[in-house]
């Protein structure tokens, strides 16, 4: 059993990142940096719980979106051009897990080799790729994956679609999926053009608090002694948050974005020597899913300065070999202050 | 950026004037053979690029990084051997890109091998593949562009000299057009295609563009002026090689026709240079923005850019004068008589100015060039580049040189890059190989209640390549010397100046500390770069120089390193004065022992630098002599820490 993601405690700023990604896929997912121990799998493998439920195509491999036709894999494809109608079905959103020795083929998936030898025609075999589409995909340690994995996982996440060219194969498919990837900063980072296209970062560190800590220790040893009951004891809170996150989705098109607003996020990207424009729209894009989650239908100034520290953390210029980088994080305030 | 099945339009994106000009030359005229567009992380390159569907019917055909051989180029259609024993080659996506649109990206990460061969089909217009005995060709004429990150690493100059045009993305610093930048994507997001009509006019406007301006080309005669000038300006501009000088003129002659004239204006062929010479300047300009120590050591060898002139002199020229349509214009002579115009002047006085012809006569018919637009275009020129070259970053200039990484054709883990006839059994078949190799002879093989019989003179294995990570052990004098002269910083800036040359981030550092009487492995070998500077921040310095046992210690270390990572690429760098002054054993001449020692330590696959950081005048040079015993290379710290001049820390 699983333990209850409502039931975590503190680390409020990676549950917020993982939340407001699950209400727009769009951000970009969430780069999670921390000691070991600090419940960075536990949490986001516990994310599930409150997941909402999708729709996807009766019987398709990929998992097709119903409500997405243009990006049909192209069985669906063929189906719809034949004039079928295709069958639907609702089913719980996953938290795919990238095994630790993924292989290129075993990612994006190749040529189906029990196919080919009986029949001597080319079938594609999907991978993990193909799991992963409307889902979650987490990958542990992912600064120790080989850069051209983790090139393949960000293109597909940025893209929403896998291209194949392996073995002769040439497939393509549906692949939104929102990437988490944990890592020890202590064994190394990610190259600037990988960290660039991660939409947020958190650096967890462990509880200081006295009374949290202890807090920490006692709620996992009673999770221990009775899983169910424990469990069960934070089921409405479970419930409350699923909701909520439903609710966000549905609200998150209506959400009025002022210009005012994106000229404080553009500020805040020059600010701190940002190049390119992803800080920018991601800011944005983070804070209407923080505006919707909050239950308000415009985006205020506090949800802008709620999440520019998640969106430029990692994307701060620092010198070679530096620590830190001579920016500081805490001028966020300072800078939204005349907006 | 793409939702579905829509890409983002074209004149939908902002601003990058120079970038979607490029490619509008390149649709314009199929002789131009490239783009190359550099930028930062972020800057719409790749939306760009795909971005061009709507201006063409030629399709955009990617080639992602990382795609194996046999998917580039082709391989046997073993579904048509299977099915009727034929042995027929089939294309790969070279062959889709045929007459199309060829799309890298991340081109500075694709091996170069393969890069190589890419490049190779595309310019002799033909792919030949051969497998398993047979032989295809097919042809492959299409247009490439090209992007990348200068800042993760630099394309070889070879290869970038294969695109025409060169282009730097812009980043934009004013942030109420960064809001609107934000604003159009937030508006793509929500409705994709009601934003993709409201461009459709703009890009129907490019594409007629681009169509007339393909009808007007043939017609646009170059003068001998224009290629007076355009010669004039790569000479000035030290382009490498005659393509540069091609290229500028055939994307003179592009934009003028996008323009709708056909006549060449002192615009175009300046707009040309900027877009056609960024990335074919010679070392020696690029340096002026940082130290100027050794730059001739290590950058392009001088072997390569005589070949350039050589190979292209002749028959590029001719293009060159074929393109000008005027038989009398000896291009050839044009390009000799205007260096020869540089060498006279720079005797004269150092500065050239195309005004001076130093009393030459002008031949006869020739054009007496205008001094005023071709100085004025000129210094353009120079300043677009500088622009271009500020913004792109200040790269440090490699004093050491590139630390050249092999390919590791390790069994362990890496990419495939291709597959080979195993030796015996094989733990890591390539089944796509396998499967192609067994195809042909199925018509005469026992089905067994399969399509495919595979025997075991099929099996194919995986050549698999990563590329070679390396360790560096910083040995670091902290003895009395270096208090003495508070050196200890410029230690900690040469250590930095050496990573910053050669690490790249699976490699792993250690530090081991010498002085004091002490020998001491600060920090063992670890990925944590951080822990090297931490280290030596706290180091206590003083006592005296034990070089003689730090060796000993270090040749222990790195024998067991060695020994436990065979395929690691090891360097010790050893920065002291050599100034021993404390023997291993009582009674020793220091520096003689110092020097048996050094000559009995031989550790396998490890190259030794020696980076001196002691007085620059001495009576004797005990570092240098080290070095040579170690067979190391030289430094002086100071070339190293140059560098940070000027630089606040």
């Amino acid at each position: 059993m699983m333990f209850p993601f409502a039931a975590i405690v503190g680390q409020e700023l990676m549950k917020k990142a993982l939340i407001l990604n699950v209400i727009d896929p769009g951000i970009g997912g969430v780069l999670i940096k921390g000691e070991k121990g600090t419940a960075k799998s536990t949490t986001i493998r516990s994310l599930e719980q409150i997941l909402p439920n999708k729709g996807v195509v009766k019987g398709c491999p990929f998992h097709c979106d119903p409500r997405r036709p243009e990006s049909f894999c192209p069985y669906c494809a063929e189906r719809v051009a034949k004039g079928e109608v295709l069958e639907t079905e609702t089913v719980p959103t996953d938290v795919v897990e990238l095994p630790l020795s993924a292989t290129e083929d075993r990612v994006a998936g190749t040529l189906d080799l029990e196919a080919v030898l009986q029949t001597g025609k080319k079938r594609f075999e999907p991978g993990i790729l193909a799991q992963a589409n409307g889902n979650l995909l987490y990958v542990d340690e992912i600064n120790l994956l080989e850069d051209y994995i983790v090139d393949m996982l960000l293109d597909s996440a940025a893209m929403g679609v896998n291209y194949v060219e392996r073995e002769g194969v040439s497939f393509t498919h549906p692949a939104r999926f929102v990437l988490v990837g944990s890592m020890n900063p202590e064994e190394g980072d990610l190259r600037p053009q990988l960290l660039d296209r991660f939409g947020m970062s958190v650096e967890v560190k462990g509880e200081k608090n006295l009374a949290q800590r202890s807090e920490v220790v006692s709620r996992r040893l009673m999770f221990d002694l009775d899983p169910k009951a424990f469990t069960a004891s934070y089921g409405k809170e479970t419930e409350e948050m699923g909701d909520r996150i439903r609710r966000a989705r549905a609200a998150l098109g209506g959400v009025k974005t002022d210009r005012k607003i994106i000229d404080a996020a553009a500020y805040l990207s020059v600010y701190f020597g940002m190049e390119g424009h992803r800080a920018d729209i991601t800011m944005i894009r983070s804070a209407r899913a923080n505006a919707a989650y909050e239950g308000r239908e415009q985006v205020s100034k506090e949800d802008l300065e709620a999440v520019a520290p998640l969106v430029l953390a990692h994307r701060l210029k620092k010198k070679p070999f530096e620590k830190t980088s001579d920016y500081d994080l805490d001028d966020v305030h300072k800078c939204l202050e005349d907006f | 950026m793409s939702r579905g099945l829509l890409t983002y339009p074209f004149s939908a994106v902002m601003g990058e004037t120079t970038a979607k000009r490029a490619l509008m030359c390149l649709l314009a005229d199929d002789d131009l053979n490239g783009v190359l567009i550099k930028g930062p992380s972020g800057t719409a390159k790749s939306v760009l690029v795909r971005s061009m569907a709507s201006l063409t019917d030629r399709k955009i055909v990617d080639l992602p990084a990382g795609t194996g051989d046999e998917d580039i180029f082709g391989g046997i259609d073993f579904e048509r051997a299977v099915r009727d024993g034929s042995s027929v080659m089939k294309g790969g996506i070279l062959y889709r890109a045929n007459g199309n649109v060829l799309c890298i990206d991340n081109i500075n990460v694709m091996d170069p091998r393969t890069l190589n061969s890419v490049l190779e089909s595309l310019s002799s217009g033909t792919v030949r593949i051969e497998r398993e005995g047979v032989s295809s060709e097919y042809p492959c004429s299409a247009s490439v562009v090209a992007t990348m990150d200068p800042l993760e690493r630099d394309l070889p100059e070879s290869v970038a000299d294969r695109f025409d045009i060169c282009v730097s993305m812009t980043v934009e610093t004013d942030a109420s057009k960064r809001g609107d930048v934000v604003e159009r994507v937030l508006e793509f997001d929500r409705d994709p295609r009601s934003f993709a009509k409201k461009f459709v006019g703009d890009d129907l406007e490019a594409r007629r563009k681009i169509e007339s301006a393909r009808s007007l080309i043939p017609n646009i005669r170059i003068t001998r002026r224009d290629i007076q000038d355009i010669v004039t300006i790569c000479t000035k501009m030290n382009a490498v090689g005659h393509r540069g000088d091609i290229a500028c003129a055939r994307t003179a002659r592009a934009l003028c026709a996008l323009d709708g004239r056909d006549r060449i204006s002192a615009e175009d062929i300046r707009d040309a240079s900027v877009m056609c010479l960024l990335h074919r300047r010679r070392p020696k300009l690029k340096a002026k923005t940082a130290g100027d120590a050794s730059v001739e050591s290590d950058d392009v060898p001088d072997a390569e850019i005589s070949d350039d002139f050589e190979d292209i002199s002749n028959s590029e020229i001719a293009k060159l004068t074929k393109m000008s349509e005027n038989k009398d214009l000896d291009v050839q002579k044009e390009i000799e008589r205007v260096e020869g115009l540089e060498k006279s002047e720079s005797s004269e006085n150092g500065t050239a100015d195309q005004g001076d012809t130093g009393g030459e006569e002008p031949e006869e018919g020739a054009a007496i060039p205008d001094v005023d637009v071709l100085t004025m275009v000129l210094y353009e020129v120079q300043n677009g580049l500088a622009e271009i070259d500020r913004i792109e970053s200040i790269r440090l200039n490699s004093v050491v040189g590139h630390i050249p990484r092999g390919i590791d054709g390790s069994k362990r883990g890496g990419r495939t890059s291709g597959f080979r006839i195993p030796e015996g059994r094989t733990s890591d078949p390539a089944l796509g190989a396998t499967i192609r190799a067994a195809a042909p002879y199925q018509r005469s093989r026992q089905p067994n209640g399969l399509s495919i019989a595979i025997v075991p003179g099929d099996i194919r294995e995986n050549v698999r390549t990563r590329q070679n990570s390396c360790s560096f052990l910083f040995a670091v004098d902290v003895s009395g010397s270096l208090v003495n002269t508070g050196a200890l910083d410029e230690a900690i800036k040469g250590v930095r100046a050496m990573l910053e040359d050669g690490y790249v981030r699976r490699d792993r550092v250690a530090l081991l500390t010498f002085g004091q009487n002490v020998i001491n492995l600060a920090v063992p070998f670890t990925r944590n770069v951080e822990s090297v500077f931490e280290s030596l921040r706290r180091t206590v310095t003083g006592g005296s120089t034990p070089l003689g046992e730090a060796l000993l210690t270090i040749n222990k270390y790195m024998t067991n390193y060695v020994r436990k990572n065979p395929e690691e690429r090891c360097f010790i760098i050893l920065m002291t004065d050599a100034e021993a002054d404390r023997p291993v054993v009582e009674g020793y001449e220091p520096w003689a022992e110092l020097r048996r020692i050094a000559a009995t330590i031989r550790i396998p696959n490890t190259e030794w630098i020696m980076i001196d950081n002691g007085k620059r005048y001495r009576r004797i040079n005990y570092a240098k002599k080290l070095a040579d015993i170690l067979d190391a290379r030289y430094l002086v710290l100071d070339d190293l820490t140059g560098r940070f001049e000027g630089k606040e820390d």
